[in-house]
């Protein structure tokens, strides 16, 4: 009936979770963290995560974008939040919106469908497909696909002072620096969002927002 | 050849008979009619004949009747007049064979009233190509009534499973054309649950029912526009959901019943990814990348 990429390193990606958690819990009940400690935090996430995403590469066929019932759901869930968060920064606030997508092919295809013609406040949005890479351009909104989890922790470092709301879609993400996580509840798809990660970005949440979200940490 | 020694064996039957030559000019003359082709006029004539009292419990009168309407039926050129026709063939050819005790003429009728409800059977499979639900189910019910008078103990299991499956896929079809029409998906989803009620084990409805109720889930995410907001996308979530798991056990029913075909693997695969359980929908999607092409 439908195709689909899917991620048959989940249990690894796992498996990976616990022992970064362990990690970051055990730097936290240090008294400081040395900038040192923070690299070899870094490496160790990316090291970890990395072999996930070569398992994600196993070619499969691609799910039909029109049948992506998530594509379709998170395509308007972004349109929504960027309805719903203010931008700080004054150079966020003209010229075009910029929505970046890694990863999630079928989601591009669904904003570039159903929302690359409309205006978030007065500014017209621009659908960009990024290559997979952690040089990213400067967006106002960056989604990154589970198949591309490999790039998170370069994307975290260099986006760690940029106005950008990165928006994910693993366990955890929240506490690895996302400001929005899509999360899977009860068969549906909601989000999770973190008000913290939110203001090192300059980003106000809306209050609507925060009140529909299946789960926000201040 | 067949008809025309049917017709002999009429002919025959009704001459060799002194008795009825003598009390029944009215039925020698239908018996004409009907030889020289005249058929309307035949038909006035053996109504008249079957209602006179020497005629009405004549086996021979019904066979001849049944015969005239039967070539009537033949020649009609509407739908209408056809099924009156064959209805009116059927009954007299029924009579006749009640009648004759002696079983001078049960072949000849038998055959004949076999071969018109066929005729049925074949109008509902016709009605159905045409996608013409309301023709199928009426004749469809013609032929069931047709045979159980024959035979109150016809086992039309089978053939009615046959039938309703076909049935459902006409409903689908006319549902995929106008999403609106919400009485076509109930419609369709009523003709495969009476199939799996009759047969439980019919992969064919299993499947059919769960990718329709699936369909349904996806369709209903897929009218999601730009003016959803994020409450509305939630219930319209909550809605999908149930089709999707609605869809659910039948689809694991077909692909229990039949683990090797690919089409029910990618349909596990899709109810599960919709249903955001990404675990079970990459299993299946497995399984299908796995399993060689059929």
């Amino acid at each position: 009936m439908q195709k689909m990429s899917s991620h048959p390193g989940e249990a690894m990606r796992l498996l990976c979770r616990v022992v970064l958690n362990s990690c970051t819990k055990a730097m936290r009940l240090g008294a400081k963290s040395t900038p040192g400690a923070i690299a070899a935090m870094r490496l160790l996430r990316i090291v970890l995560v990395t072999p996930v995403f070569l398992f994600a590469t196993v070619p499969q066929q691609p799910r039909e974008a029109e049948k992506d019932t998530t594509a379709i759901l998170q395509a308007n869930y972004l349109y929504n939040i960027a309805k719903l968060v203010e931008w700080k920064d004054a150079e966020m606030r003209s010229g075009n919106f910029v929505i970046g997508i890694i990863g999630g092919a079928n989601l591009y295809q669904e904003l570039i469908k159903q929302y690359s013609t409309r205006t978030i406040g007065k500014q017209p949005i621009e659908v960009r497909k990024l290559p997979r890479s952690a040089d990213v351009e400067k967006c106002h909104i960056l989604f990154v696909g589970r198949s591309d989890l490999g790039l998170l922790p370069e994307i975290y470092k260099k986006l760690q002072k940029e106005p950008t709301l990165v928006v994910t879609e693993y366990t955890g993400a929240l506490e690895d620096g996302a400001v929005v996580n899509f999360v899977k509840v009860n068969n549906l798809l909601k989000y999770e969002m973190s008000l913290s990660n939110a203001q090192k970005h300059r980003l106000v949440m809306g209050l609507t927002l925060k009140n529909l979200a299946h789960h926000v940490e201040e | 050849m067949n008809m025309l020694r049917r017709i002999l064996i009429v002919v025959l039957t009704v001459l060799s008979s002194p008795w009825l030559a003598a009390q029944s000019d009215m039925l020698v003359e239908a018996l004409r009619k009907y030889q020289a082709g005249e058929l309307s006029v035949a038909r006035e004539l053996i109504d008249e004949a079957v209602q006179l009292p020497e005629h009405v419990g004549n086996a021979e009168a019904w066979l001849l009747r049944g015969f005239v309407y039967k070539d009537l039926y033949k020649a009609a050129t509407t739908v209408d007049r056809s099924d009156e026709l064959r209805d009116e063939a059927l009954l007299s050819l029924f009579n006749c064979i009640a009648m004759d005790t002696a079983g001078s003429y049960r072949d000849n009728a038998s055959q004949a009233y076999e071969f018109l409800t066929r005729s049925y059977f074949n109008d509902a499979a016709r009605a159905l190509n045409d996608m013409d639900d309301v023709r199928a189910l009426n004749v469809f019910a013609k032929y069931k009534a047709a045979a159980l008078r024959r035979d109150p103990q016809s086992d039309l299991h089978s053939r009615e499973i046959e039938f309703m499956n076909a049935l459902g896929t006409v409903y689908t079809k006319r549902f995929n054309q106008d999403r609106k029409s919400l009485d076509r998906f109930d419609k369709a989803i009523a003709a495969y649950k009476s199939v799996i009620e009759l047969d439980p084990e019919n992969y064919g409805a299993n499947y059919n029912l769960a990718t329709l109720f699936y369909n349904r889930g996806v369709y209903n995410i897929q009218r999601i526009s730009a003016d959803d907001e994020i409450p509305s996308i939630l219930e319209i979530q909550e809605v999908s959901r149930e089709f999707f798991q609605q869809a659910l056990p039948f689809m694991l029913k077909a692909h229990d019943m039949n683990p090797s075909r690919r089409e029910t693997l990618l349909g596990l695969e899709g109810i599960y990814y919709s249903l955001q359980d990404q675990e079970s929908s990459d299993k299946f999607r497995q399984l299908f990348e796995e399993m060689p092409q059929e």
